[in-house]
C-alpha cells in the first residue's frame, strides 16, 4: 500500500476542483475522528476562501451584521471522495 | 470523538511535561493512504514550517542558512508523533521534556552566545 | 480580602499610567488651537479605551488566554502576521516618541540636548526591564506617575470657564482650519486608544493569574481608572486652552509645554512638569516594550513572563532588549519627539481597526468567553468609533501634510 504525506497547513486554503475541473471551493477545515484506534481525517469542509471567510463568518455572528449577504454553509466532502494524490491540487471524485 | 483540525490543533500552544511552553503547532503531517482515510501522523514545531506557510522558498533558505546553525537536530522541522500528544483544555500537552528536544535550540544558543555575557541574566 | 487592595492598585496604576507624551501633546495642541471645542474627542477616546481595557481584562480572566495568544490560535499565523507587523511598526514609533519624551524632560531640566540623553535613557529603561519584576514596574512607576495629578491642580487654578468647557462635550464643526481640527481629533483618539495598552493589559491579567471571579473588579478598575486618567487629559486640554489659546499660540515645540504648569504654579510648576513628563514617558516606555515582546513571544508560543530571570526566557528578554534599542535610535538620530508623537498618534488612529476588529471578534466568541461575551452596546461603540476614526484619519492626515 502506497503512503504519502500531506501537510494540513498547506492544504488549508487550497483550491479543490472536481473531475471536470470545476472549482468547488477552498479547504477550510478538516474533521478528525477515531477509527480503529487511529486518528483519521473523515471530512473536508470547503468554502469561499480561507482567512477572510473565517473572519467575516465570525462577524456575521454579531447581531446587526446578519444582514450581510453571503453566509453559505460549507461544502462537506467525505474522505472517500477527496483525492489527495497530489496534495497541491486536491480533486473531488464523486462516484457515478 | 470528533474535532476540527484547523480550529483546535493547528497554531495551538504546546506545553511539555513540566508545564513549560514548547512553541506552537506550526504544521500537521497526514499520512495519505490508498483506500483508507488520511491518518494524523505528526505535528511539526519549527520556524521552518511556520515560514513555509508564507513562502516555501524562504523557508528552505532559512532552514539551510540559519536554522541548521542553531544546533543538533535543527535545519529540518522537528516532528512529534501524534500519539505523544494529549488535548488538555485549551492547549496540547506533549509527553516530552522540551529541553531534550531541538525546539529550545535558539533559546540555548542565545543563552550561550549572548546572555552569558550580560550581567544580571 | 486581597481584592479591595487590588482594585485600588489597579485604579492607581491606570491613573498614573494614563498620561504619556501622546496624550499630553495631543491634548495640549487641542486646547491651544481650538480652546474647549475638542473636549468631546478626549471624552470619546476615554470611553473607548475604558471599553477596550474592560474587554481585555474580561477576556484574559475568563478564557485564560492573552489577546495575541488567541489571535494566532483563532485566525492562524498568516493573519496574525499582518496584525503583528502593523501593530509592531506603529507601536515602535510610539515607543520612540516616549523615549524621546524622557530625553526631552531631561533636556528641559539640564539644558543638555536630547540626542545626548538618548543612549543613557535607553540603557536605563532596558536595565529596569532586565533587573526588576513586573509588579515593581507596574506599581512603582505608576505610583510615581501620580505626579501628573498636578495637571488637574493647574487646570483648576487657571479658572476655566466651566460652562464653555461643558459646551465642548458636544462635537461641533470648526469655524476654520477644518483639516487641522480633525487631524487633532483623530490624534487625540490615537493617543487614548493605543492598542498596546489593552494588549498589555491582557498579558498583565494572565501574569496576575486572574480568573472569572475578577470580572467585576476588572470592570471597576477599567471604568474608574480610565475615567480618572481621562480626567487628567482633560485637565491638560483645559490648561492649554487657558494658557495658549487666548494668545493664539499653537503648540509646536515641546519646550512650550512646561508653561501648562508653570503659568499657574510658578517655578514649582516647571519642575512638576519635568517630573510628570519624564516619569509618564518612562512608564509608557516600559509598558510598550513589554507589550511588543509579549506580542511576539505569545504569537510564537515561547515561554514569557516578566517575573522570571532573563535567562529563563532568553528569546523574550532579548526581544524587548532589541525593541528598546531600536526605538532609542530614533532619538539618537535627532528626531523631534513632538513630531514623532504626532506621526505615531495619527498612524495609530489610521490603523485602529487592524488591532480592534479581530479583538472584537474574539470578544464575541463563546468558545473563549462562554456567557461573558460582549453585549450589543460594547460591540457597537467600539466598532463604530474605530471605523470612524480610521476614515477620518485617512482623510485628515494627507490634508494636514499638504497644509503644513
Amino acid at each position: 500500500m502506497e503512503t504519502r504525506e500531506a501537510h494540513v497547513e498547506h492544504l488549508l486554503g487550497r483550491k479543490v476542483r472536481d473531475e471536470r475541473g470545476r472549482e468547488l471551493g477552498r479547504i477550510e477545515e478538516m474533521i478528525v475522528e477515531v477509527v480503529d484506534d487511529e486518528y483519521v481525517v473523515t471530512e473536508f469542509h470547503l468554502g469561499t476562501g480561507a482567512v477572510i471567510e473565517r473572519i467575516t463568518g465570525f462577524v456575521r455572528q454579531l447581531p446587526f451584521f446578519r444582514l450581510l449577504p453571503g453566509a453559505k454553509e460549507p461544502v462537506r466532502v467525505g474522505w472517500k471522495e477527496m483525492d489527495l494524490s497530489d496534495p497541491w491540487n486536491p480533486v473531488v471524485r464523486r462516484p457515478g | 470523538m470528533r474535532f476540527p483540525l484547523v480550529a483546535e490543533v493547528l497554531d495551538e500552544q504546546l506545553v511539555d511535561v513540566h508545564d513549560v511552553k514548547a512553541g506552537r503547532i506550526d504544521g500537521i503531517v497526514l499520512e495519505v493512504r490508498d483506500g483508507k482515510p488520511a491518518k494524523l501522523a505528526y505535528v511539526e514545531v519549527s520556524p521552518i514550517t511556520m515560514l513555509s506557510r508564507f513562502s516555501r522558498r524562504f523557508a528552505r533558505w532559512y532552514a539551510t542558512r540559519i536554522d541548521r546553525r542553531l544546533g543538533p537536530g535543527r535545519g529540518v522541522p522537528f516532528r512529534i508523533p501524534w500519539t505523544r500528544l494529549a488535548r488538555e483544555g485549551t492547549s496540547l500537552r506533549v509527553d516530552l521534556d522540551v529541553r531534550s528536544t531541538p525546539i529550545m535550540a535558539l533559546e540555548d544558543w542565545l543563552d550561550e552566545h549572548i546572555l552569558s555575557h550580560i550581567p544580571g541574566a | 480580602m486581597k481584592k479591595p487592595f487590588e482594585v485600588a492598585l489597579g485604579v492607581v496604576t491606570s491613573v498614573g499610567g494614563f498620561l504619556e507624551i501622546g496624550s499630553i501633546t495631543t491634548a495640549a495642541q487641542a486646547g491651544a488651537s481650538f480652546g474647549y471645542q475638542l473636549i468631546w474627542s478626549v471624552v470619546l477616546g476615554t470611553i473607548l479605551i475604558a471599553f477596550l481595557v474592560e474587554m481585555s481584562g474580561r477576556f484574559a480572566a475568563v478564557s485564560k488566554h492573552t489577546i495575541p495568544d488567541a489571535m494566532r490560535e483563532r485566525f492562524g499565523v498568516n493573519f496574525f502576521a499582518i496584525v503583528l507587523v502593523i501593530m509592531f511598526g506603529v507601536s515602535l514609533l510610539t515607543l520612540g516618541a516616549e523615549l524621546g519624551g524622557v530625553a526631552a524632560a531631561l533636556e528641559l531640566a539640564t539644558g543638555i540636548s536630547i540626542p545626548i540623553w538618548a543612549i543613557p535613557v535607553t540603557f536605563f529603561s532596558w536595565a529596569l526591564l532586565w533587573k526588576t519584576t513586573f509588579s515593581v514596574i507596574e506599581n512603582g512607576v505608576s505610583m510615581l506617575g501620580l505626579v501628573t495629578v498636578s495637571f488637574a491642580v493647574a487646570a483648576v487654578k487657571l479658572h476655566p470657564d466651566y460652562a464653555a468647557a461643558a459646551h465642548g462635550l458636544i462635537p461641533t464643526l470648526p469655524k476654520q482650519d477644518a483639516a487641522h481640527y480633525w487631524f487633532i481629533a483623530v490624534s487625540v483618539l490615537g493617543a487614548s486608544v493605543s492598542p498596546y495598552l489593552y494588549y498589555f493589559y491582557s498579558s498583565g491579567a494572565i501574569e496576575e493569574k486572574w480568573d472569572e471571579s475578577y470580572v467585576a473588579i476588572n470592570r471597576l478598575i477599567a471604568a474608574v481608572g480610565m475615567s480618572f486618567g481621562g480626567g487628567l487629559s482633560l485637565a491638560v486640554l483645559v490648561a492649554a486652552a487657558r494658557v495658549f489659546h487666548p494668545a493664539n499660540i499653537e503648540v509646536q515645540k515641546y519646550q512650550q509645554l512646561p508653561q501648562l504648569l508653570s503659568t499657574p504654579l510658578g517655578h514649582a510648576g516647571f519642575w512638576l512638569f519635568v517630573a510628570a513628563l519624564g516619569i509618564a514617558c518612562l512608564g509608557a516606555t516600559l509598558e510598550i516594550s513589554l507589550a511588543l515582546a509579549y506580542l511576539v513571544a505569545q504569537g510564537f508560543g515561547w515561554n514569557w513572563g516578566k517575573d522570571q530571570r532573563p535567562s529563563a526566557d532568553a528569546r523574550f528578554s532579548l526581544t524587548y532588549s532589541l525593541i528598546v534599542a531600536v526605538a532609542g535610535l530614533l532619538s539618537l538620530v535627532g528626531l523631534d519627539p513632538l513630531q514623532l508623537t504626532e506621526i505615531a498618534m495619527a498612524l495609530t488612529s489610521a490603523s485602529l481597526p487592524v488591532g480592534v476588529l479581530p479583538f472584537l471578534i474574539l470578544m464575541n466568541d463563546r468558545e473563549y468567553l462562554g456567557e461573558h461575551t460582549n453585549g450589543h452596546i460594547g460591540n457597537a461603540v467600539v466598532m463604530g468609533v474605530s471605523v470612524l476614526a480610521m476614515i477620518v484619519a485617512v482623510v485628515a492626515i494627507p490634508l494636514e501634510i499638504i497644509g503644513s
